[in-house]
């Protein structure tokens, strides 16, 4: 017995092979939650390999968003405080750098005294793990 | 002497790495482990986004050197925001918790240990007591890999990832010639 799962025109169609008892079971289950057979097996699979359906988020507002970049770029906000104040999850990260990039805020800039202090720290683990080996 | 490790105390990093092309390897060029907990890992991956899958299936590929922790606080958390019972604002600061847990319990082994952020932030270095603990930030990551010969440039990969992909740098790691300090005291990168 075979599974051909053709729904909206949106999406693909796949044929997979299930045994009659289990095909069976599984209609059986999709009546009661109330689903079809394609979205059963679509939200399992969703479900496994952890994906979702992305829902196309608006872009961010320019004018809103001015004062909470330029505290970002001035160092008063971390990213993710920036972030999250514009609504947007860590993973958002591209459509944080479209805002600041369109809006023309400068990035926030480093003290090179401390990144020449952290450089010197990952040098000096990587030395000693190439001494190490 | 003891290996040092990165500990990811915020995924912040990650998604800063995986906006360049091949930047997450950039996390394991220095050739030391890297130590994330659960909840840092659901946090990067939970959205199911692409992003999110390329994060997921970068740290599934390097079971030998990226460590994935589980916690209680990690487990407790996710779960409730599986079940969505748990406020936004909760968020903030789990993933150092987390990080916290993990090491007071000795579940990260024996240090020293780097904590990998994506901006400043202090790290009390006594804080336990036991081995040094020491943050650096992305950039400071990557001057550090630049000054260890591994990568030509620090700034053309924050250039990137600063561009949303419109620079289209592929991260570059070279065969460690030896480069013995930095020329640019500060990124010379500007939108």
């Amino acid at each position: 017995m075979y599974i051909c799962i053709a729904s909206e025109a949106v999406m693909r169609q796949f044929t997979m092979n299930i045994d009659d008892a289990l095909l069976l079971a599984a209609k059986r289950h999709a009546l009661v939650a109330g689903c079809t057979m394609s979205d059963l097996v679509r939200d399992l699979l969703a479900r496994e390999v952890g994906w979702s359906t992305m829902k196309a988020e608006p872009p961010v507002d320019a004018k809103a968003a001015a004062p909470i970049l330029q505290a970002y770029s001035c160092g008063r906000l971390s990213r993710r405080q920036a972030m999250g104040r514009l609504g947007l999850s860590p993973d958002r990260y591209p459509e944080f750098v479209e805002a600041m990039n369109r809006t023309s805020v400068a990035w926030p800039t480093h003290d090179p005294e401390q990144i020449e202090r952290e450089a010197a720290l990952v040098a000096a683990a990587i030395e000693e793990n190439d001494d190490a080996d | 002497m003891m290996r040092t490790k990165v500990l990811l105390p915020d995924s912040g990093p990650l998604f800063s790495f995986v906006s360049v092309s091949g930047g997450l390897d950039l996390l394991l060029a220095p050739g030391l482990p890297l130590v994330l907990t659960d909840y840092i890992e659901w946090e990067a991956t939970r959205s199911g986004s692409a992003t999110a899958l390329e994060i997921k299936s970068w740290i599934a590929a390097h079971p030998n050197k990226v460590r994935v922790v589980e916690t209680e606080l990690g487990q407790a958390r996710i779960a409730s925001e599986v079940a969505k019972t748990s406020k936004k604002v909760e968020r903030r600061n789990v993933g150092e918790v987390t990080v916290f847990e993990a090491l007071a319990n000795g579940d990260v082994g024996d240090g020293p240990f780097l904590f990998l952020f994506e901006e400043d932030k202090f790290v009390d270095p006594g804080f336990y007591g036991r081995h040094p603990v020491h943050s650096v930030t992305t950039f400071g990551f990557l001057v550090g890999l630049e000054r260890s010969g591994i990568i030509p440039s620090a700034d053309v990969i924050l250039g990137a990832m600063r561009s949303n992909g419109r620079e289209g740098v592929k991260a570059v790691i070279l065969d460690r010639p030896h480069r013995a300090s930095r020329e640019d005291a500060d990124t010379t990168w500007r939108p």
